[in-house]
């Protein structure tokens, strides 16, 4: 036999490779706290005349109470306790550039609009890891530096926010090592205590970081939790709602916007062209502030990473 | 007339360049919060905070300033700055999407394309103890003692009817808090160590 037609006699007629057809991603932690109801939101800072914002505080309501006094005496002042956290709001960016070849050849989906697209998730992560990197720097801390998190931890933090009064509910942010430490610690636990799992409905509602609840407190896992004690251990945090609070601002349009594809939110995408080198820049903007509002409210968790 | 060359070698720059495969970590200052101390390496140890220069991130302004941070952080809440020479904590390294801070224990080593990060603990609890040592971190109220020795003995009540591993290590963490209240307390060992 002769003159048979083998692949390997065909490289004029295939493709050493193919891609193919759907763009897959890459891994990484997209699990968010955006727009979370645990983390208050205080409104939008454009016109406002500062990137800086106060949050006003007062000790009312029952902060301060009355006290018996004699039917005939008179009563004194009492100093009003107020207190004034700031958030600063300041600019988070991200820049793509792609060339004219590499978007026209194009056949996977990705593009520079889809480089645009993906600038939402890229916001929304860099505000998980603001928030992570707050949740390390409450004064109350639980947990013992070097040793892996236990259900202990876990009540230690919850017992500390009920003994000061925090109102619920509350959320927990851990290192994804500590919440398979307080798995793992679950297990040995006797009772009627049981670590509900997210479901599917509820990870619809709460989206991809929610793990489940335990005791009533909704734990949230997040790569982006910070190290402790010199990186030896990992700082989440469990708080209630106005322990952390954020701001953003949306942007103004100004002359020269021409590439401007979304701006009615905090973030901001646009096109800037390169006409001479055939390039398109995808720059995405993104304006926030985090920042503890009120440090009695939360509490550290620091166990080994 | 001859002449010999001697060449060196090169560092290996641009896309091949190693580079650490770590997010980016902002430059950090130290500081400390009287009423923060816990057991850290088996010694009841303060428990530092970071500064980081990130801006939009507990007060950091748009240029990494922190000045606010620092505000909020000492006027209103309590902390203390850690007055050190950066040299003494920090380390940064050049990061594939750039620069990473690290505290100077943290050692890291690139297998792969994974990262691990040696943490050098021992050198780190020597650190801490020669803060206060040297007076940069005012050392625990003793006032502070009895608390933590009640949630050390709650936990061991607690974990009593669990038993095993943790009702163990919390019995052991009883121990050193209390070691901590005697006189010229011996130095415990580390908890890691002891694993």
């Amino acid at each position: 036999m002769a003159s048979e037609i083998y692949y390997s006699g065909l490289g004029d007629l295939r493709y050493a490779t193919i891609l193919a057809g759907e763009l897959g991603l890459l891994l990484a932690d997209r699990a968010s706290l955006w727009r979370n109801p645990a983390i208050t939101f205080y409104g939008d800072a454009r016109g406002s005349g500062s990137t800086v914002f106060d949050v006003p505080l007062a000790g009312l309501d029952g902060y301060d109470l009355m006290t018996s006094v004699l039917e005939n005496a008179s009563t004194s002042n009492t100093a009003l306790t107020d207190a004034s956290p700031a958030i600063t709001v300041a600019r988070q960016a991200l820049q793509y550039q792609i060339s004219d070849l590499a978007n026209s050849t194009d056949s996977v989906g990705l593009t520079a609009e889809r480089l645009a697209q993906s600038m939402v998730g890229s916001a929304s992560m860099r505000f998980t890891e603001m928030v992570a990197n707050v949740t390390d720097d409450f004064t109350a801390t639980v947990g013992t530096s070097g040793a892996d998190m236990t259900v202990d931890d876990f009540f230690d933090a919850q017992f500390a926010l009920t003994q000061s009064s925090v109102p619920g509910p509350y959320l927990a942010m851990l290192y994804p090592v500590q919440l398979t430490d307080l798995q793992n610690s679950i297990r040995a636990e006797a009772g009627a205590l049981q670590f509900m799992p997210a479901t599917q409905e509820m990870l619809n509602i709460k989206g991809a970081g929610f793990q489940g609840m335990f005791n009533g407190v909704e734990i949230f896992a997040s790569s982006h939790v910070p190290t402790a004690n010199a990186g030896a251990d990992s700082a989440g945090g469990m708080f209630g709602r106005g322990a952390i609070g954020y701001r953003e601002m949306s942007v103004s349009v100004v002359p020269g916007h021409n590439g401007i594809i979304q701006a009615t939110g905090p973030i901001s995408v646009e096109f800037e062209r390169d006409a001479a080198g055939a390039l398109t820049k995808i720059v995405g903007n993104y304006f926030v502030g985090v920042a503890i509002i009120e440090d009695g409210r939360g509490v550290s968790i620091i166990t080994d990473r | 007339m001859p002449i010999d060359f001697q060449g060196s070698i090169p560092q290996r720059g641009g896309p091949a360049a190693p580079r650490l495969n770590l997010a980016p970590r902002p430059y950090f200052t130290l500081k400390h919060h009287p009423a923060r101390w816990g057991l850290v390496g088996g010694r009841i140890r303060p428990i530092l905070g970071q500064i980081r220069s990130d801006p939009g991130v507990g007060g950091v302004d748009k240029d990494g300033g922190t000045a606010y941070a620092e505000a909020d952080a000492i006027g209103r809440r309590g902390w203390y700055p850690v007055r050190v020479d950066p040299a003494e904590y920090i380390r940064v390294y050049d990061g594939s999407r750039g620069p990473v801070h690290l505290a100077r224990w943290e050692v890291p080593k690139q297998i792969g394309n994974r990262t691990i990060l040696k943490v050098d603990e021992a050198a780190y609890h020597e650190f801490l103890d020669e803060l206060v040592a040297r007076g940069l971190v005012q050392p625990m109220d003793p006032d502070l003692l009895p608390a933590l020795i009640d949630e050390a003995q709650a936990r061991a009540d607690r974990t009593e009817p669990v038993g095993g591993a943790r009702h163990r290590a919390a019995l052991e963490a009883l121990e050193q808090v209390q070691a901590a209240a005697a006189p010229e307390a011996p130095a415990a060992r580390s908890s890691k160590a002891s694993k």
